[in-house]
């Protein structure tokens, strides 16, 4: 439940977490519903790190990077679009 | 672009990176997903035929990704099983990725640790960044 962990890259996932969930769940044998509350409880704080309202969800990941350094940041998915705080009218959390 | 993902257990790749997955899958990446152990200990009857239900779990959980290679390490003693980690590198190397999705280095799961050193072994040319999940 990512204690003691710092992650320094974001995904939106809001649009797959459906499926995440369904998936979680095709694992019978481990009792998945604990793992899909669980994961549903840290992708919705993922997200609401990035300031996404309710009905929001992302994944967070370190980049562990080797000899020669490389930004590698356009490869990946994209995070929470960004959302400026307390910008009335706005969607955001705060 | 080639992303490797494995995860420990049966399950590990849907918890923690199936979003990631799902949003590169849907981008046009090539997803090659590996499990590393058999999932054996993982429950209350544990054993051979636990190790082949979540063998067909595995395969339900990720359909929509792929169909992922099942290492069939054993589970809870991956730091001593004498072929893990040759199997581990040739599947990464063989996959020739762009980008590489595993574990954290510090888990409840502590041989993943033995993963780290194990990136060191590829060709530079390979692997340009592990990304790694809590």
């Amino acid at each position: 439940m990512g204690v003691g962990f710092t992650p320094d890259y974001y995904i939106d996932i809001s649009a797959h977490f459906a499926a995440k969930q369904k998936a979680i769940m095709a694992h019978h044998s481990q009792d998945p519903s604990r793992f899909a509350s669980a994961s549903a409880i840290m992708n919705r704080f993922r997200a609401a790190q990035c300031n996404a309202p309710d009905g929001h969800y992302a994944e967070a990941y370190r980049l562990d990077h080797r000899f020669p350094f490389t930004d590698i940041r356009d490869l990946l998915p994209p995070p929470p679009p960004y959302r400026p705080f307390y910008v009335p009218g706005s969607d955001a959390l705060i | 672009m080639n992303i490797v993902a494995i995860g420990a257990h049966p399950d590990d790749l849907e918890i923690f990176a199936y979003g990631f997955l799902a949003a590169a899958s849907s981008r046009g990446d090539n997803l090659i997903l590996g499990v590393a152990t058999d999932g054996a200990a993982g429950g209350v009857n544990k054993g051979a035929e636990l190790a082949r239900q979540r063998a067909d779990e595995a395969r339900n959980g990720l359909a929509a990704l792929g169909t992922p290679t099942l290492l069939d390490l054993p589970d809870g003693q991956l730091a001593d099983a004498p072929n893990a980690r040759n199997r581990i590198r040739d599947f990464i190397r063989n996959a020739a990725p762009d980008l590489v999705i595993t574990m954290r280095l510090k888990t409840i799961i502590p041989i993943i640790a033995r993963w780290r050193p194990m990136f060191a072994t590829l060709p530079d040319s390979s692997v340009r960044c592990c990304f790694v999940t809590p």
